[in-house]
């Protein structure tokens, strides 16, 4: 199925090819020769991944899913969505894929006729779901129809997964029919369209309040078979920004790692529109063949216009929309009404060309000769090792002071190393710290870029849901937030903090939940505080596609089935996910959650689960009460009475069969009854230190040498004596 | 308190006066019956001597059965004329000593057999009670665990405070 992406033959024709610069992207790479190119073998080792990963900068490989193969071949039965549309898994529709959703037929049972097909996301990457839940149904001018979507068992991967029901483009990918063999004026007109018809779905889509951040040339249709409307595809399977082909991005969302791109504006979408309507106007593509490092190197530094749109344009009437499109100051990037004066036969304001910093002496590092910050900057964050030792000898300094002639900057750079020579006894990840700081100070609008994490602030949350989801480096991620670099980004952003104060107390309260380890806190809380829509990822779920609250209880509730009955229906996925989701405050219920007491602990989920359960108005959860039902064997026996056990322990299974937890909580957690144990129990234990006692003393005293028993008889004997003559006399006398 | 001892001293020294001042009133009043219980209570003098318990068990049981053999010859003073010669006629009287004598005998036996013979059914009394403190104590055993014998002696501790299923 990986083979079906569809691929930009015109645009890339070389995907394969040996990432070698061409001679207009820049300087040819240098060698490891020189006092500050040594990271020229970082480069290679760091570009080489990456451009697996992404590419070569024109499409977006499909992500790996060996499991999704087999599906092939699996004879599976439909599958049916909201009781309205059947998926077939065995009847694939590779052409429809999507690199981070496979597509399969579907049927529409109400109306047959109405063309649609499904595409079932990765289980493992978080869909935007409140995309999902606002266009669902929607007709979107220009946009792929969403009609609805679920969640279903996908049988061959034995997962949950999120299926969306689309609408079936009768006419094609666009790609397709602009490598057929027509006319190079019908292609311009294509072209034209995609422009005119993209900028009014944008603008739509705006209106909505979405933006789409998966446009590119391989991702845009014919809605109908005579290939007239063309629409976007489908942008919900995904982060924003996840599968874009780096050359669609702006340089420093590019910068980015793919899942920490950010959410963007819909200046990211003109810019992406008019990268697409680039890349679809030429007939040879300037950047084929090119690396991550290269493309972005070259946009910093020619501009993305420069870099992108060459000289052999099916049409030069598109140059002026591209040209304001590809803007590199999102400011100045044309919006709709600067494409509406356009298209009126207005004259656009041209943009100001920014007055930017370069150096009338280039500072080379890595392969490139550096005459401004940001490529500097940016080359500095693929190649650490070496960068430390240009800040640490003081060659940046000098060369921003005195090649730049930016004294305020050099100033700057002067105080973070200043401030992190201080705190060097105090963490050891002060260099990252500091490196950190520095290209944010050099370049303000690149991601946080700290050891291997590279996230926009607002693609944090993505971008940790795509390391967590692949096992990647969460730690740097979490360390980054843990150090407060975001906030340190968001301070260098126009406005400074104060415009992105609810983003900064996003970061902050993220970094309160690092402080902690236990359950419920750490790097999951972050995952779900930063993910509202993230699944779910526990695996005592069974692989169940949960995402709202209210789905966790029952879920659990038909996963006691499965599970083992020993473990506890909870874990730190379901914590963290309950912390964040629930309406009130879990915290307290977290924190005694974590007891090592295992009665404590598992009183407290229960105490937890009934809570939710009531509030959320759940119905009655069977599975889920026996399950929490058969882990009280610890709560019993902090009954000391064998009787009360005996009692609790019939009692639990009816409570059970009922299903409302908090029955059982009224059950396991009778205060009054506990009380009166302990109280029983102190009694008892007095009583039975009293026989101790007791059988101790007669024991000492029933020996017949002893003291008391001699005193006793000889008491007893004395007594007789007298009684006998008290008889005696009394019978002489009543005699006489 | 300084006056205690000082009052005990004074009761303990007019006690003997007393004794003595009740001792001549009878000797003067009855002299008879006082010659007749002085002389048949000789085994009963001589067992307080001899008793060095300070309880003087054998006192009691001596002088107990001692006076049942007195009692009869005391009637018969009280009722005959009561005087010296009447009571010297008593204990002149072979028979009538031994009376006397042998219940102080008695009670001398009874002092001798009746111990062995209440230690034996003390003993069986206290296992006896022996043996309901144990069943109580199995009855409480099944009732709260184990951990109730133990409790007290630092069984909680020995199980890291942690109620065990005993």
């Amino acid at each position: 199925m990986a083979e079906a992406t569809p691929e930009l033959d015109t645009v890339a024709a070389d995907t394969d090819a040996a990432p070698e610069p061409p001679a207009e992207a820049g300087p040819e790479p240098q060698g490891a020769n020189g006092d500050v190119n040594g990271g020229a073998d970082d480069a290679g080792e760091n570009a080489e991944p990456e451009a697996a990963l992404t590419g070569d900068g024109l499409v977006t490989p499909l992500i790996s899913t060996n499991e999704f193969t087999t599906e092939v071949s699996f004879p599976g039965e439909p599958v049916v969505i909201n009781e309205r549309f059947e998926v077939f898994p065995a009847r694939p529709l590779p052409e429809m894929n999507s690199p981070s959703a496979r597509a399969f037929e579907a049927e529409d049972r109400l109306q047959p006729a109405n063309p649609v097909f499904a595409l079932v996301c990765m289980p493992e990457i978080p869909a935007r779901q409140n995309v999902i839940n606002s266009i669902a149904g929607d007709d979107l001018q220009g946009i792929i129809k969403l009609h609805d979507a679920g969640t279903v068992e996908w049988a061959s991967l034995n997962r949950w997964c999120q299926v969306l029901i689309l609408e079936r483009p009768l006419g094609g990918r666009v790609t397709d029919a602009l490598q057929s063999n027509i006319e190079e004026f019908q292609k311009a007109d294509i072209v034209r369209e995609v422009l005119q018809q993209g900028m009014e779905a944008l603008q739509y889509l705006q209106i909505r309040g979405h933006v789409h951040r998966a446009l590119r040339p391989d991702n845009l249709f014919f809605r109908d078979a005579e290939k007239e409307d063309i629409i976007f595809g489908e942008f919900m399977s995904a982060p924003p920004g996840f599968d874009q082909p780096i050359a669609f991005e702006t340089p420093e969302r590019a910068m980015a790692s793919p899942g920490g791109r950010g959410y963007g504006d819909s200046s990211d979408d003109n810019y992406a529109l008019g990268a697409t309507v680039g890349f679809l106007l030429q007939t040879s593509s300037p950047v084929a063949g090119m690396n991550a490092e290269q493309i972005i190197h070259s946009k910093i530094t020619r501009s993305s216009y420069q870099t992108i749109v060459g000289a052999n344009l099916l049409t030069a009437t598109l140059v002026e929309p591209l040209r304001g499109l590809l803007e590199d100051d999102a400011h100045q990037r044309w919006d709709f009404d600067n494409y509406e004066m356009w298209t009126n036969g207005q004259r656009v304001p041209a943009a100001q060309s920014s007055a930017r910093q370069r150096s009338p002496r280039a500072l080379k590092f890595g392969p490139y000769e550096h005459t401004g910050p940001r490529s500097l900057a940016y080359a500095m964050s693929l190649r650490p090792d070496t960068s430390i030792k240009l800040v640490r000898d003081g060659t940046l300094e000098t060369w921003l002071a005195r090649g730049i002639e930016d004294q305020e900057l050099a100033d700057l750079v002067t105080g973070a190393i200043a401030a992190s020579k201080a705190k060097e006894d105090e963490t050891r990840d002060a260099d990252s710290i500091l490196m950190t700081q520095i290209l944010l100070l050099m370049d303000p609008l690149s991601p946080v870029q700290y050891k291997g994490a590279h996230f926009m602030t607002d693609g944090f949350g993505s971008a940790l849901a795509t390391e967590t989801i692949r096992g990647g480096n969460v730690k740097d991620l979490a360390e980054a937030v843990a150090h407060q670099l975001p906030t340190k980004s968001l301070e260098l952003q126009v406005g400074g903090l104060a415009a992105s104060i609810s983003d900064d107390q996003l970061f902050q309260e993220l970094r309160l939940h690092l402080q902690r380890t236990e359950p419920g806190y750490g790097v999951e809380r972050c995952l779900y505080v930063a993910n509202p829509n993230l699944p779910c990822r526990s695996p005592l779920l069974g692989g169940r596609y949960i995402d709202h609250i209210e789905d966790i209880l029952p879920a659990l509730n038909e996963a006691e089935a499965d599970a083992d009955a020993k473990q506890r229906p909870y874990d730190r996925h379901l914590a963290a996910f309950l912390g964040s989701h629930f309406s009130e405050d879990l915290d307290g219920f977290l924190d005694e959650a974590d007891s090592p007491d295992d009665a404590a602990a598992v009183l407290t989920i229960l105490k937890m689960y009934a809570r939710i359960q009531a509030v959320l108005q759940l119905p009655e959860m069977v599975g889920l009460a026996k399950w929490l039902g058969g882990l009280m064997g610890p709560v019993i026996r902090q009954y000391k009475s064998r009787a009360t056990r005996r009692l609790l322990e019939a009692e639990v299974p009816k409570l059970v069969r009922i299903g409302w937890l908090a029955d059982l909580l009224g059950l396991m957690n009778n205060t009054d009854a506990r009380l009166r144990d302990a109280s029983d129990y102190a009694d008892a234990q007095n009583a039975f230190r009293e026989a101790d006692d007791e059988i101790e003393r007669i024991e000492a005293n029933s020996d017949p040498n002893s003291d008391a028993v001699q005193r006793g008889s000889k008491q007893t004997a004395a007594v007789i004596s007298i009684i006998i003559m008290c008889i005696l006399v009394t019978m002489m006398i009543l005699t006489n | 308190m300084a006056e205690e001892p000082v009052a005990a001293k004074k009761g303990a020294s007019f006690k003997p006066i007393l004794w003595g001042f009740m001792f001549t009133v009878a000797m003067v009043s009855f002299p008879g019956l006082v010659l007749l219980v002085v002389v048949g209570l000789v085994p009963t003098f001589v067992a307080f001597m001899v008793d060095k318990a300070p309880k003087k068990y054998l006192a009691f049981c001596v002088a107990g059965m001692n006076l049942s053999g007195v009692f009869p010859a005391m009637i018969d003073l009280w009722q005959g004329a009561n005087d010296i010669k009447a009571a010297v006629n008593i204990i002149t009287n072979v028979f009538e000593l031994t009376v006397m004598y042998a219940a102080a005998a008695f009670g001398w036996l009874i002092y001798m057999a009746i111990p062995p013979v209440v230690a034996a059914l003390m003993a069986v009394a206290a296992q006896q009670r022996i043996m309901q403190l144990r069943a109580s104590q199995r009855e409480m055993i099944n009732e709260w665990g184990q951990d109730i014998a133990q409790g007290y002696g630092g069984a909680t501790i020995e199980t890291g405070g942690k109620p065990t299923d005993g």
